[in-house]
Parts: structure tokens; sequence; C-alpha cells
């Protein structure tokens, strides 16, 4: 194998990998925000997302080449598809599961699970499909802005890519759509006595984050031949974005997040090689789930065996009011058991 | 139980038989009881005793396993809370009553979404507000920084802005100060005097229940056990024997 | 046919990962979602050692395999603290790391992988050929079938169960519940690393596509496929999906490259599948030769055990009976006398909140003493702390003198005082009999050292601890019912299972949360009756309860409890003649 040589670090080179940087860190920023608000409001470990993102670009690249349409309606037709897919897999796997298994955090599981399968199926089918690259031919022209060389492709899929999310995380913000979503996401039994509807907020969630996902698919679909495994790395950068972010984060804290993943991932390259790039990724994720398990061990505990005081098994009661009953009363738990799926 | 033909009005509301759980546990057995329009129901008994799932499967937030909810003359039983909240039904409960993230005023426009006419939310808007005046003062607070008592007046301003005719009411003094449990009980009060609104109350503090109702059934163990006037209500000299 | 022999190796070889998988995952619910990814330090262990240092295969296995213990020990240690969503990202996340340094680094061959070079043999069997790799395979392949049936099939393997169906139950009971994680989390990395050992001698090569992500899935595929908790599932869930690829290539006729992708799809879409509509997988949990016979013999005979009767008013009666019969044959230790629980002046406050405030109580040995207050007092909380499941913030507890203050929930359970729950928490999934034997304690099957070295203690230990679990499910009367899945029964009569299985710990404190809520009232005096019963066997009684019925005919002595502290205490009728604790109960006036 060729010694790699890495990038000398210059003015030059460092605007320019940091363009290049926005430009792959926007990339990781729609699909962040769409994963994330999936896992986030609907709770559904949704990682066919990457398949669908793939599924998305082969589509769009397919379209433009053999009927020659231009690329927006490229980029409708094929996102549309994707969020049918998206949305029918909510709608027939996921939220049967969940109501069968009767419980969110129980059901977890067998939803990543099934979404493993759907996954393995649709990346399986999109090389059945497309054995042969896909290429489409995009009237791209240079842009120099200053040092730093970029196309015209690029520089349109930032723009977008940040008016989308802009856009999104404005509608989760201020409408009444966004608002029905915040009250689903932060008390869903409560919103259905105002007669919101969990499960129709969770489609249109999964249509959003979708959506997000297909501009950027056909965006890169349109500088590369797309490939059925484009979209497993964007997946696990989003879910290390989503999850670094928090549940209760704005759609764009979770893009910026991402956005500065790939700045990191490009700046990397001055010290070690590309091939390093997803481990530098892979390695937040990992370093920052070991700091919150780390910080979960009792030491003393498992030091001495008797600690000073107790274990923490039972997760104390949110102290949400001045004076609550820190008791989970039998109602309560009732009412939990009695949120999902109604 | 049967429904005694003399009161304020006509059955508004009308359970019998209702039965419902949680798996194979099974919570109240055959609960029967009524509401008339204009007029305030309260349900007491024991914690544990079926209160709180009794009014979530009236409301259709839970569901009946048997029995009979007929409301306004039609059966609702088993039907979805979302069209009783169109039919005017609104429920306050008792924990988690309001969306913590969002703010004050975010709370009060999702609970308005089931009125159609803007003017009308208006205007319901300002009846709340004149009610409960610490909500318009604080509309961009986030509800979570309200104390208990607080957000217990937001989710009654709440379920005013429905435009309900059935309130139903899940422990409303439930960890906060007295003086508030009365403030709310006194804006209950003024509401079914005002506009002939049918109130349902579980509450735990007699005394305060005793100030605003007309009636009272007793449940313990899932059955009601008994039915009686407030006035009756009133003479006992002690409740041990009714939990 | 070499091919056919490649297959054959490749259902062995992932038959091994696919019952490592099956232990964490099936058995104990633990969310690994890399378990090809510990197969790498097997793998590039042989490949690397044998071909660059030279080493005997054999002790390349070894230290692939230690390799893997090690890291499965340091990576579970604090990974199961977690919750099970973290635990799900931690593993994916190390798995994904794994890869990309095995990707990465330029002595492990980067993309491509390290080739094997040199010959391998085992005490001079060659290793080189399919063929050769075969009888080893089988033989590797039939032991871990049998390590893994011996501890799934074990009361290890109930406990482990009993973890996946409600984890703070088993603590609660007198069992470490973390400790069996980890030992599984271990045993799993391990078994991988010998797994990924045999793939990397069958194949003559170590990649990361081996053990990588999409690796990680076929082996979860092979697990939920073939049967969550069931080791001979596992080998029909690893011929499956082995097996799909040479179908699709050489019955219908397609190309290599599209078979392989058949094969993806054919599983992805099995396992979303099976999820959906069939999620026991082929062969359901605990669907033995043995337990079809039962069960058939069962159905023949009658069909008594289908339904699940209600306990009619003559079982009571039938009970008494019985019990006389016996006449006291279980003689229970006289009751204690004196004070056996000193709880003194503990406190908790969740976020600035006192819930329990210095509040102190006794109970009195051979007594039933009951804890009431208005709802949100804190009464469940004050269980929570005297049983350990949530820590002290101040004051102590004592148990027949021993400060118990700051133990694991296990440890005070092992000291004699459990509790129920006020939601019951009966194992889900296990039949009445398994529950209550979760509670009989010095089982010498629930560990994993007398489980393979003292064979014959651990069956002697499970019939004792057998006869133990049926003595008590005919305590509470309820012992036609031994082999019926709990989750069939009515909530009273799981409120009973729950009973016998705190009684099985043979823990002389019992509190009870909430005995008699829920139940119905035909049903309350059956259980009042067992209650009462425990006193007279000796126990120790505490419960909270709503109903004060339920509490003025049983208690001897009543705790009041108000905003966290204690504020009467005497009989039921003192307490109720109280004016100010009506006005507590009840509501000030206006």
């Amino acid at each position: 194998m060729a010694a790699e040589v890495l990038t000398p670090l210059t003015t030059t080179n460092f605007a320019q990998l940091t363009a290049n940087g926005v430009v792959t860190g926007s990339s990781y920023a729609l699909v962040a925000v769409g994963f994330g608000m999936i896992i986030h409001i609907a709770h559904r470990f949704h990682i066919a997302y990457a398949a669908i993102y793939a599924l998305m670009a082969f589509l769009a690249a397919q379209i433009q080449t053999t009927y020659g349409w231009p690329f927006v309606p490229a980029l409708i037709v094929a996102t549309v598809i994707g969020v049918i897919i998206a949305v029918g897999s909510e709608r027939l796997v996921y939220s049967p599961l969940v109501r069968r298994v009767g419980d969110r955090d129980r059901a977890l599981f067998p939803v990543f699970v099934a979404s493993l399968g759907l996954s393995t199926a649709i990346e399986a089918l999109i090389n059945i499909i497309w054995p042969n690259p896909v290429t489409t031919t995009f009237g791209v022209s240079a842009i120099k802005l200053g040092p730093v060389h970029m196309t015209s492709l690029t520089v349109t899929s930032v723009i977008t890519t940040w008016v989308a999310i802009l856009l999104v995380a404005a509608v989760i913000r201020w409408t009444k759509l966004g608002r029905m979503i915040r009250a689903v996401r932060v008390n869903p039994s409560l919103s259905v006595d105002f007669g919101i509807k969990p499960s129709s907020m969770y489609m249109i969630v999964f249509a959003i984050g979708t959506s997000l996902g297909g501009i950027g698919a056909v965006f890169l679909a349109a500088q590369s031949a797309p490939e059925s495994d484009m979209g497993e790395n964007l997946v696990l950068y989003a879910i290390t974005a989503a999850f670094i972010a928090g549940a209760a984060s704005s759609p764009w804290v979770i893009g910026v997040l991402a956005l500065a993943m790939g700045l990191i991932q490009s700046w990397s390259t001055f010290f070690i090689s590309s091939t390093w790039s997803s481990f530098v990724i892979f390695a937040i994720l990992l370093i920052f789930v070991m700091t919150k398990a780390i910080r979960a061990v009792n030491w003393g505990r498992l030091a001495r065996g008797r600690p000073k005081y107790g274990s923490g098994l039972v997760k104390p009661a949110e102290p949400a009011l001045a004076q609550p009953s820190p008791e989970p009363s039998a109602q309560e738990s009732q009412q939990r058991e009695s949120g999902v799926g109604q | 139980m049967t429904t005694e033909t003399t009161g304020p009005g006509e059955t508004l509301l009308d359970v019998s038989g209702l039965q419902a759980g949680y798996g194979p546990k099974r919570v109240i057995f055959g609960v029967d009881f009524n509401v008339r329009k204009g007029e305030v129901v309260g349900i007491i008994g024991h914690n544990g005793a079926g209160k709180t799932t009794t009014l979530h499967s009236v409301f259709g937030t839970h569901r009946c396993e048997s029995g009979k909810v007929v409301y306004g003359g039609t059966d609702i039983t088993g039907r979805s809370a979302k069209k009783n909240v169109r039919d005017g039904m609104t429920m306050v409960r008792a924990e988690r009553f309001t969306f913590g993230e969002l703010t004050v005023k975010e709370n009060l426009q999702l609970a308005g979404m089931s009125v159609k006419s803007s003017a009308d939310r208006e205007a319901r808007l300002e009846k709340v507000f004149e009610l409960l005046p610490i909500l318009k003062e604080r509309l961009r607070q986030q509800a979570s920084k309200f104390s208990g008592g607080q957000q217990r007046l937001l989710s009654v301003g709440m379920a005013l802005l429905a435009d309900p005719k059935l309130i139903i009411l899940d422990e409303p003094s439930l960890g906060i100060a007295p003086g508030l449990t009365e403030r709310i009980f006194d804006t209950v009060k003024e509401l079914v005097h005002d506009q002939g609104i049918s109130v349902l109350l579980v509450e735990q503090n007699i005394p305060q229940l005793l100030r605003i109702v007309d009636r009272v059934y007793v449940i313990r163990s899932g059955r009601v056990i008994l039915e009686e006037t407030v006035d009756q209500m009133r003479e006992r000299d002690q409740y041990w024997d009714l939990f | 046919m070499l091919e056919t022999v490649s297959y054959i190796d490749q259902i062995l070889i992932y038959l091994v990962f696919g019952l490592a998988a099956n232990l964490i995952l099936g058995y104990t619910g633990v969310l690994q979602a890399a378990p090809a990814a510990f197969g790498a330090f097997g793998g590039y262990a042989v490949v690397y050692l044998t071909s660059t240092h030279h080493w005997p295969w054999i002790l390349a296995v070894i230290v692939g395999v230690a390799m893997a213990l090690v890291a499965g020990f340091l990576i579970g240690l604090p990974a199961l603290y977690l919750s099970s969503l973290w635990v799900l990202l931690l593993t994916l996340a190390v798995g994904l790391v794994i890869d990309s340094i095995l990707s990465g680094v330029q002595t492990f061959g980067g993309d491509n992988g390290l080739q094997q070079s040199s010959s391998l043999d085992l005490f001079g069997f060659q290793l080189n050929e399919p063929t050769q790799v075969l009888p080893l395979a089988a033989v590797v392949a039939v032991i871990v079938l049998a390590v893994c049936w011996r501890i799934g099939e074990s009361p290890y393997g109930r406990v482990l169960r009993g973890i996946r169906a409600d984890d703070s139950a088993v603590y609660a009971l007198g069992k470490n519940v973390y400790t069996y994680k980890l030992s599984m989390f271990v045993v799993t990395a391990g078994l991988s690393g010998l797994g990924g050992a045999l793939l990397a001698t069958l194949t003559n090569v170590a990649s990361p596509t081996e053990f990588n992500y999409t690796a990680s899935v076929e082996i979860i595929a092979i697990v939920i496929i073939g049967g969550v908790g069931n080791p001979f599932g596992t080998v029909i869930g690893s011929a499956i999906v082995v097996l799909l690829v040479p179908f699709f290539q050489d019955v219908i006729q397609v190309t290599p490259q599209t078979a392989a992708n058949i094969q993806l799809i054919g599983y992805g879409l099995v396992l979303a599948l099976v999820v959906l509509f069939r999620p026991s997988g082929a062969l359901p949990e605990g669907f033995t030769i043995s337990s079809v016979r039962s069960a058939l013999s069962r159905r023949l005979s009658s069909g008594k055990q289908a339904k699940t009767p209600p306990i009619s008013e003559g079982a009571a009666e039938r009970r008494r009976a019985r019990q006389a019969a016996r006449n006291l044959e279980r003689v229970g230790d006289p009751a204690p006398q004196g004070v056996v629980l000193d709880v003194r002046d503990v406190s908790k406050a969740f976020g600035g909140i006192k819930a329990v405030n210095e509040l102190s109580m006794q109970l009195q040995g051979g007594k039933i003493t009951a804890l009431i207050g208005a709802n949100g007092a804190g009464k469940t909380t004050v269980f929570n702390l005297l049983t350990g499941a949530l820590s002290l913030d101040g004051g102590e507890v004592y148990l027949n003198g021993q400060n118990i203050s700051g133990l694991r929930p296990d440890q005070i359970a092992n000291l004699g005082m459990v509790r129920t729950f006020q939601d019951v928490r009966l194992f889900h999934g296990m039949t009445v009999l398994d529950n209550v034997l979760m509670g009989v304690p010095d089982q010498a099957g629930e560990h994993l050292v007398p489980l393979f070295v003292r064979i014959g203690k651990t069956r002697a230990r499970e019939r004792e601890a057998q006869a133990i679990a049926r003595r008590w499910l005919e305590f509470v009367g309820l012992e036609d019912f031994a082999d019926v899945r709990v989750e069939a029964l009515g909530y009273g009569q799981q409120k009973l299972v729950s009973l016998a299985r705190i009684l099985a710990t043979d823990a002389r404190v019992l509190l009870l949360d909430e005995p008699a809520s829920g139940i119905d009232y035909q049903f309350l005096d059956e259980m009042l009756d067992v209650i009462s019963q425990l006193r007279d066997e000796g126990r120790t009684v505490c419960i909270v309860e709503h109903n004060l019925d339920v509490v003025g005919r049983l208690a001897d002595h009543v705790y009041f409890m108000e905003v966290g502290k204690v504020t009467a205490e005497g009989n039921i009728t003192d307490l109720t003649s109280d004016e100010r604790l009506a006005e507590v109960y009840f509501g000030g006036g206006s």
C-alpha cells in the first residue's frame, strides 16, 4: 500500500480544507437533522434511513440520465418515493411493532432490528437494480473564492442545505404544526387530550426527516456516482451528532454539530491519513458514550462492595412540579403505559 | 344506581357498567354514574380505587372493556379523545398536565386548537386571562419554569380555552398550596354559574370539594359504593369509612 | 464438493457467533449491537501471529480469545451501568471504531486485511482446506452449543431471562444483576473471538468485512430468525442465513454477485417479518423436544391447563384444609421479639424537594405494620430507600441490629428483607414455577463455576429449590398453575405469585407495596388471609396500603405519614379518631 502523504498545513490549504469541510459537513447536517428528528421525536431507531437515502440518490440520478429531466423535478420525484417508503415503514412496521410490545422503550430493539432488516434488503435491492454506476452529466462551473476552489454545484448544495435546515427549524419553532410536533415529543399522552394524534405527527416527522435526506442524497449523486452504502456512514455520523446534541435540541443545533464534524474530519487530514476520517467521528461517539458510562459507574461500590450510599437503581421522579408527589402513583404508571399507541 | 329525574337539567353524561383495566389487572368493575347539565359531580375514594381510570375511560384516553358511556344523548363508548374534544369535553390530568418545554403561550395555543373561529378563540382567551391574569403576564415563560400551582392554573386555563361543555378535573389540588386550590375551585364555580358548564371532579380534599359539588359518588376498589348529595355529605362527622 | 463443505463450515462458524450473541441479546436482553466486532480479536490474532510470527495455531487462538475477553470486560464494565439505548449506542460505536482501526492500520493490511501465508495445523492435523477445518469447526460448534445450552437451560439461564424481563425485580430478590450481565458480556466477547479465529482459519484471511457492521447485522439476523433464547433455534438461523447464497446461486441459477444480493434481500426481509409477526423466531424460547412432548400430553389429557379458572370461593377453604393436613410441617423460626427493623431519620430529596424527611419508624418482630398517608406522602419512596433501590441522602437503617444503609438491593435481600412491587413485576414469558424459583436463595446452578464443575450438586440443589418453590405455591394456593406462564394469570393470582416469590427467599422481613390494590373484592379475603398467615409464620410484615378497610383488618400497628415524615402512630382506631389527621388526609377546610 502506498504511503499516505499528509496535507501540508498552509493558509491556502487550510482555507481549502475548511471549505471542503463545510461542504461535507453540510451533507452530514442534512442527514443528522433528518435522522435526529426521527429518533428524538418519533423514538424510532430508523437505521434504514441510510438505505432510503441511497435509494433516493440512485433514483434521482437515473431519472436525470434516462429521461433527461432537470435536477429539481428529479429531486422531487426521488424524494417523494423515499418519503413514501419511509412513512410506509413507520406505518406498516415500526408503529405496529411498538403497539404490540406496548412500551416505546422496550420496543427500541425490535424496531432497530426490523429497521436493520429493511436496510439490508433495500441496499441489496439497489445493487441488483443498478449493477453499474449511474453517473449524471451535470453542468458545473468552477468558482474561486479567494484561494478556495469550489464548484457552482457544491456552493448551491451548501446554500440549499442550510436554507432547508433553517426552514425546518423555523417550522418546528414557530408554526402550529411545529407546536404540535413538539407537544407530542414532550408529552404524547397530554397531546391526545387536545385532539392531536401522535401517530400522525410521527408520520409527518418521518416525511420531513426523509425529505431532508433526499436533498442531500440528490446533491451527492450529482457530484459523483452514488453507491448503495453511501448512507451508512452518514447515518452513523448523524447518530453521533443527534445524541451529543440531545433530544430537546433544535434542528439547527444538530445541524451545526454535524457541520463541525465535517470540519474536524477535513482538518484531521493535516495530521493523519484520510483513511482515518471516519475513525475520527466514531471515536468521538465512543468517547462521548464511554464518558457517560464511566460517570454512571458507582466506583466506590465496585471497589469496596459497600459504598456509603445506595445504588440509584430507581430513577428519581422528575421534579416537574414545585411540590410534586415523588411517589409514582398507580395512576401515573398506568398513564405511562396507556400513553403509547392511542 | 338509578338516575333521578329531578335536578338542575337533563343528563349530559351517563355512564353505566363501565369496566376497565390494564392487561390482566382490572381496575374498575362496573361503575355507574351520571352528570347533568350545569352540575358539578365529585368522585372520591382511596388512592388506587379507580377514579383516574374512570375519568380516562370516559374521555377516551383509556380503553373501556365493557359498559356504556352516553354523552349528550349519543353513545360515545370507545370513541377517541379527539372526537370527544371536538364535542366539548376537556380533561385536566392529575399529573404531567402541561407541555413543560413549551411556553405558556404555546400551551394555550395548543389547547385552543379545537375552536375553529379565531374571533371566538380570542374571546375565550380574554376570558381566561381575566380569570387567571398570571397567564397573561407570563406568556413567554416556559411552562416548566412555573411552580406546580401555577402550572395547575395553566392547565385549568387550557381546559377552558377549548370551549368545553364538560370539564373533567383530576385532583386539581394535588401538590399545590391551599390558597391556590381555592382559586381554582372559585374559577370552576364561576364558570359553572356563568356558562352552564358541567364538571366531573376527582378530588382528595373533601372540604374544598364540598364547596362546589352538587353530588358525590364514592368509589372503593373499583366499585361505586355510595352516591350522596352535597348536603348529605356535609352532615357526616367523618369520612374515614368511605376510604 | 469443496463448496458444500465450505458452506457447512460457515454454518458451524456462524453458529458459534450466533450462540454467543444469543447469550447476551437473547437470554440477558442486553442490546449488544456489534457481536461480530469481538471476532476480530480472534481472527486477526490467528492470521497475524501465525503468518508474521509463526506461532502455533492453538496459541494464537488462545491469545485472540483472551484479548476478546479482556476487551469485553473493559467495555462491559462501564457500559452495563447504562440504559439499554446507550448500551446499543456504545456497542455500535465500539464496533465502528474496531472496524475503522482495522481498515486504517497498515500492519493489519487496511481494507484488504491480512492474508494467511503459512500453513496451519493443530496437533499435526492440517487446517488449510475447508475439509480440514470441518472436524474442528464441528467439534467447537458442538461444544459451544452444549455450553450455551447448559447456561440457558439452567437456573443461571432462568436468572438471565428474569433480568431480561425486569432487572430491578431480580435485584430485589437478592441477585446481583450487574455481575450476571457483565459475565455474559465477557463470555459473549470470548466466544465471538473464538468464532472469529475459526472464520479466519477457514477463509485464510482476516479482513474488516468479516467483522464489520454488516457482519454484525448478519449475526443479529441469525439470532432473531432462529429464535431468541433458544440455542437450537440459532442452529436453524445460521443454516438459513448461510444457505441463502448457495440456494439462489445453484438452485435458482443466478450469478454469484446477484445471489449474494438476493441473500441480503432474503434475510433482511425475513428479519423484519420475523420481528413483526413471529417475535419468538423459528424455535421459540423453551421449545425443546421434551417441552413439545409434555405440551402435547397436557393438551391430550384435558384442556384444564389452557384456561385459568378464577379462584373460586372454595379455594380458601381447600387451602386451609391442606395446611391443616400438613400440620405445620414447616415450622418457621419463632417470631423474633422486639424491634427487627429500625429506621432512623432517613431522608431523600428529589431535585431539592424532600420526599422523605428525617423519617423514623420501627418494625416489631412477628407483627404487621402499616404505613398510611395521603397520596404523595412518600410511602413507596420509603420502601425504595429501605430496600436499597434508592440511595439514602441521610439517616440509617438497621436490620436485626446490622446497619444496612448504603447496601445494594441484592445484599439487603440476602440479609433477610425483601419487597413486593405496587405493579407486581413478575417475570413475563416465564412459568409461575420459574418465577417463584427465582426467589429461592443459594442455588448452585445460578453461578457459572458450579454449573459446569459440580454438576451433581447443581442438580440436587435444583431439585431442592423446586420443592421449596412448589411448597410456597401451595401456600398461596396456586400449585395447579405451576407450569402456566404468568401473563396468563389474573391480576390477583399474579399478586399471589409475587408473594410466593418473596416468601421463597426465606427473608424474615417482608415489605408489601399495596398488596390489595387492583384486586377484585371476592379475591381480597383470600389475599388478606394469606398475609395474616405470614404473621402466624413468624414473619415481620410492613404494608403500604390505601384501602383503610384493609389496613384495619390486617395491621397491628399503623404509622401515619405526611409530607415525608411520620407524624402519628398507633392502631387504626386511634388514628382515624384524630381530627387533625382527618384534616391532613381529607384536606383542610376553606
